[in-house]
């Protein structure tokens, strides 16, 4: 199982090859937590969305035609999660006007993890995903959809565009605009 | 000189441009310091932030595929409970609305019987003139009125000369 393809092992996921599952679960469960973590923006909720995501997976591999990467695929059902999640948190914002998003944001930062690091690497963790989090919280949900797959999955100008529904300039100029937006914020820094 | 190719310099430097366009690329950073520095500093934005995002951290991976194998593993049992009553409910709800809807209809369309002394009346006076019809409620209680005046006369009546019925002596 180690040397398959995403692809190979998606279609032995569709046979319900429990092995090939959690090989999958295996590779990407970092990255799908990254990517939604990023979007959401808190660890408890990018926890849930791309668990989620891997049971979508689980439930439909035998839906994954091979025509795009496994990855692309995949991704679309994690960015889909998340703005599932953004439209319901938005309805229970209209509903509670004192809880604001940046607030929601700052909590989940400070809340730790399940694992219990040493204390010097706790506070790093903190450090990293403060910056991270004003970093991104400048940008649009769609710059920083954008930008965490290009840079974190290496996925194309044209794959991006295929996972956000849109032309593949419009995703060149969400890239360029969010990357834009952080070089000033990590100019500040 | 042309006008600066800001949008493309991301995917000329993941050389995701086609030929003819990256070459084109190419030849205005020949010429342009601004977009040479913009494209330099796009690069190392991205590297900064592929470090930061290596830092980022993530849920221990033991804990995190055990949650997801209790999730996966709690999904049939929730899809046997709900599901199928659901799929019941559906159906009872919908045969009832249909139910309730041919009901309505039928009684909507049907034609309404008349009572057996509608149609005895209706028969009476159907070879009368069509301006009696107006007035059927005077038309059937005028015996009536006829037979109360009878009755509040009676002790006016001239007696009959009936010897029989005279007081035997």
């Amino acid at each position: 199982l180690l040397r398959l393809s995403d692809e190979e092992l998606c279609r032995k996921v569709a046979a319900r090859d429990s092995g090939a599952f959690d090989q999958l679960v295996e590779r990407h469960q970092v990255r799908a937590f990254r990517l939604a973590r990023s979007v959401v923006g808190d660890d408890a909720d990018a926890r849930d969305i791309s668990q989620e995501a891997f049971i979508r997976l689980y439930e439909s591999a035998h839906r994954f035609d091979g025509r795009s990467r496994f990855s692309t695929w995949f991704y679309r059902i994690v960015v889909n999660l998340c703005i599932d999640h953004q439209r319901r948190a938005k309805w229970w914002r209209r509903l509670l006007p004192l809880s604001s998003g940046s607030e929601e944001l700052e909590q989940a930062t400070i809340e730790p993890l399940s694992d219990e690091p040493s204390p010097e690497a706790e506070v790093m963790r903190r450090e990293v995903a403060v910056t991270l989090n004003e970093m991104l919280r400048q940008l649009s949900p769609n710059q920083r959809t954008a930008i965490m797959l290009q840079v974190q999955e290496g996925l194309s100008s044209r794959e991006i565009a295929a996972i956000l529904k849109c032309s593949e300039s419009t995703a060149r100029v969400h890239i360029y605009r969010g990357l834009m937006q952080l070089r000033k914020a990590l100019r500040k820094d | 000189m042309a006008k600066h190719p800001t949008i493309a310099l991301i995917a000329y430097l993941r050389e995701e441009l086609p030929a003819d366009e990256r070459v084109r690329v190419m030849r205005h950073l020949e010429g342009c310091a601004t977009c040479r520095d913009l494209k330099d500093s796009l690069a190392r934005v991205t590297a900064d932030l592929a470090r930061l995002l290596d830092q980022m951290p993530a849920p221990d991976p033991l804990i995190y595929r055990a949650q997801l194998a209790l999730k996966l593993a709690a999904r049939p049992a929730e899809r046997g409970w709900w599901r199928p009553r659901l799929t019941w409910l559906s159906l009872a709800a919908a045969g009832a609305g249909a139910i309730a809807l041919t009901l309505t209809l039928n009684i909507r369309n049907r034609p309404s019987v008349p009572s057996v002394e509608q149609l005895t009346d209706e028969n009476e006076i159907s070879d009368v003139g069509i301006g009696l019809l107006r007035d059927y409620p005077v038309v059937t209680h005028l015996d009536l009125l006829e037979d109360y005046d009878v009755i509040v006369h009676l002790n006016e009546l001239p007696q009959a000369d009936n010897p029989q019925r005279a007081a035997p002596a």
